[in-house]
């Protein structure tokens, strides 16, 4: 091990991986943790020290859905902005959707992505490739080259594959090459048209409605291809009750299926759509009802939902200041999922170390690898944050070229100090933020 | 200013006091097409922007003409002959619009929420002239001037709304302004063709036309367009006219002097036979008359004047 020698200090150390959580010095050599070490740590050490004193020093964050507009959405994000919203929010690994324009389908286009995200992006981009052509759900990709290029899952971005013949033999490939598929549940025929919940709320909009049932039946019919497969899947985001209770219950029969929920789902509701028509409320999955809700936070709490994702959709103003059914479905979130997950704390319903949990080590494991943890000879991936701050969410701190949030204006808790990636300052003490 | 101004964007967020204001006021208004000189000043200097962006006939010369009974200045733009074939945004043609200052701009959109969109960004009053699936607030107010004029109130009377409720606003704003003034609401068509937790609207949902339609002191039929449809929400028309559509076996279930309503255009033979919508119970020409008179109160009431 050398170069640089960071010691961060005066924190609370939070790794639900490792179990450890208390007050803790987490040493960091070059690019590699060296040691986290409880209480005070060694004094008089040299290197470079970086006051967390009363705040967390917590696991980066690991993203799975996310849309990074790069390449042919450039007016929305691109890596870099991208990169830097990440760093903000507390990420050091971001999924990239291979939903792009064109799609990433082929292998030169994961080498590009990687090495773009290497050049420009302050957080480490993670290609998800497609898989099939084009994300048409017609022919598969070849994925081993992909995942050769560094696609670490591989998933239809926000489409399933519709024929379930094609789905369960992409599964089977996907399975020998060793990565996760990732379906997005919704079946596009009983969505046809839908842009918001199917229920009282559309009904008095006269907007159409995306039932529960798109997204329950894709939901089922993956865990039972999973069954017979043995293929690992991950599903999300998720939005359905009926959705966590059948992969509460696949868990429990031992299939490898995980799923994840997007920090907005857990807060916001369909009815206030009825409030402000804003256009910013039209995402994918769409914002459901009451009863939705509470089961994401039940699902979330029992850690049947694995991962919180920001579902980072960015979208510029020209495709919001439309009617709500014409705007471009998505909000930009990598800098408000943080506080979003820790209001949840707030409101007693996760513990400080699972929230930690489903945002580092829970996405991780998703896509088997070994980063959201503080322990000797991992990564240097690290975010320190006061969860006691509040942090009004407005256009001038938002990193991301796109500003579409509905939760502009408001005051979200946790403030991001500093983040590391890989031993380096990403974000903090040489920006406006002095520690 | 924006927002300060006085809309007419859904019936659904009137009160009952309100609607029953301006159908008051229609009530004066509708003496003015019966006089000789069909024309007050009461608008005269005001500019009223017809745009519509949806193809309307019915509507939109109801509006046209409704201004120009009280004098205002109109300008008609529609969707086809505007710049919006030429790629330009709602907003950016209601703001381009709203340089010459109109008072009032009276909105015909294919989405839903177009008018609330244009009342957070352009200072003039908004009247709602349908706005996809979502309502139709002027044709609400006209049917239930027109029931009221007929049925001597609507308080506890039992109207029969029946067809594609899913995809009309015409039924949404029926439904939510009919149950704000006490009717009894019963909305009927195929399961498609009911949308979700739709009784929350304030009605009673059914397939059954003859549960709907009997003691019926309203029946409200709706144009079935099959060929807009996106999907397929029933087989055939010959099979939608004999179980849902309107004839003169199943009228005989309804009150004796039950009105027959449709907002028009009738696919006649559909819906509706044309023995029925010919018929002494048809009031669907008073409708249209009404509609000349509530257009006028509602432009008369956004541009200042007390209900």
């Amino acid at each position: 091990m050398s170069g640089q020698r960071i010691w961060i200090r005066g924190g609370t150390v939070v790794c639900p991986a490792s179990g450890f959580e208390g007050p803790g010095v987490v040493e960091i050599v070059g690019d590699t943790i060296a040691a986290v070490h409880p209480g005070t740590g060694p004094s008089n050490t040299p290197g470079r020290v970086i006051d967390a004193d009363g705040a967390v020093v917590a696991p980066g964050f690991v993203d799975l859905h996310a849309h990074l507009g790069e390449p042919g959405d450039e007016y929305k994000e691109d890596l870099e902005t991208a990169g830097q919203a990440a760093v903000r929010g507390g990420f050091t690994s971001v999924c990239a959707s291979p939903d792009t324009h064109p799609v990433n389908d082929s292998r030169a286009f994961t080498e590009y992505l990687v090495r773009r995200g290497a050049a420009t992006a302050a957080a480490r981009i993670l290609p998800i490739g497609a898989l099939t052509v084009g994300c048409e759900g017609k022919r598969l990709t070849e994925m081993y080259d992909l995942c050769a290029a560094g696609a670490v899952a591989l998933g239809d971005g926000q489409r399933s594959v519709a024929d379930a013949g094609l789905f369960r033999r992409a599964m089977e490939y996907a399975k020998a090459v060793g990565v996760p598929v990732f379906e997005f549940p919704e079946d596009a025929s009983l969505s046809l048209g839908g842009v918001m919940h199917e229920g009282r709320v559309s009904t008095q909009l006269g907007l159409r409605g995306v039932p529960c049932a798109a997204e329950d039946v894709v939901v089922h019919r993956a865990i039972e291809l999973v069954r017979h497969t043995g293929a690992r899947v991950h599903l999300g985001p998720i939005s359905t009750h009926g959705a966590v209770m059948a992969v509460k219950r696949a868990k429990e029969q031992g299939l490898p299926l995980t799923c994840a929920v997007a920090a907005a789902q857990l807060h916001l509701l369909d009815a206030s759509i009825a409030e402000s028509w804003s256009p910013h409320l039209h995402v994918r999955p769409p914002l459901r009802s009451e009863s939705h809700r509470e089961a994401l936070r039940v699902g979330l709490q029992e850690g049947v939902i694995d991962a919180v994702t920001s579902n980072h959709r960015p979208q510029g103003a020209v495709d919001k200041e439309v009617p709500f059914a014409r705007a471009e479905p998505g909000m930009s979130g990598l800098q408000t999922t943080l506080g979003l997950v820790l209001r949840l704390v707030e409101q007693g319903i996760l513990s400080l170390s699972d929230a930690v949990a489903r945002l580092a080590v829970g996405p991780a494991d998703v896509l088997g690898m070994a980063a959201g943890r503080l322990t000797a000879g991992a990564k240097a991936d690290v975010v320190v944050f006061d969860p006691s701050v509040k942090v009004r969410v407005e256009s001038a701190v938002l990193a991301s070229r796109s500003k579409n949030t509905p939760f502009l204006g408001q005051a979200l808790p946790g403030r991001v100090l500093a983040t590391l990636v890989g031993g380096r300052v990403a974000y903090g003490e040489d920006d406006e933020v002095k520690l | 200013m924006i927002g300060a101004r006085r809309h007419l964007l859904e019936l659904a967020s009137m009160t009952a006091d309100e609607i029953e204001q301006l159908l008051d006021l229609a009530d004066t208004f509708s003496d003015i097409s019966r006089r000789p000189i069909k024309k007050v000043p009461t608008l005269r200097g005001r500019t009223i922007v017809n745009l519509f962006m949806e193809p309307s006939t019915r509507t939109r010369s109801s509006f046209e003409l409704a201004a120009k009974r009280l004098s205002a200045d109109t300008l008609n733009i529609s969707g086809g002959s505007s710049s919006v074939v030429k790629g330009e945004t709602l907003l950016d043609t209601a703001r381009n619009l709203a340089a010459y200052r109109p008072d009032i701009i009276v909105l015909r959109h294919k989405d839903a929420g177009a008018p609330h969109l244009l009342s957070r960004h352009v200072d003039a009053s908004i009247v709602n002239a349908g706005d996809g699936a979502h309502e139709h607030p002027t044709q609400g107010l006209l049917d239930m001037l027109t029931i009221r004029q007929h049925c001597k109130g609507i308080a506890g009377r039992k109207v029969a709304i029946i067809g594609d409720i899913a995809h009309s606003r015409v039924a949404r704003s029926g439904i939510v302004g009919l149950a704000k003034l006490g009717a009894e609401v019963v909305v009927c068509g195929p399961p498609t063709m009911l949308p979700a937790e739709i009784e929350t609207l304030g009605c009673v949902a059914t397939s059954d036309r003859t549960q709907a339609v009997t003691d019926a002191d309203v029946v409200m039929m709706l144009r079935i367009q099959k060929e807009r449809l996106k999907e397929e929400l029933f087989p055939s028309d010959r099979e939608y006219s004999r179980i849902f559509g309107l004839n003169r076996t199943a009228l005989a279930l309804a009150k004796p002097d039950c009105l027959v309503m449709h907002p028009g255009p009738i696919n006649r033979g559909v819906e509706l036979e044309p023995d029925v919508a010919d018929g002494p119970q048809s009031v669907i020409l008073d409708q249209v008359a009404n509609g000349l008179a509530v257009r006028m109160a509602v432009l008369y009431y956004c541009a200042g004047g007390a209900a």
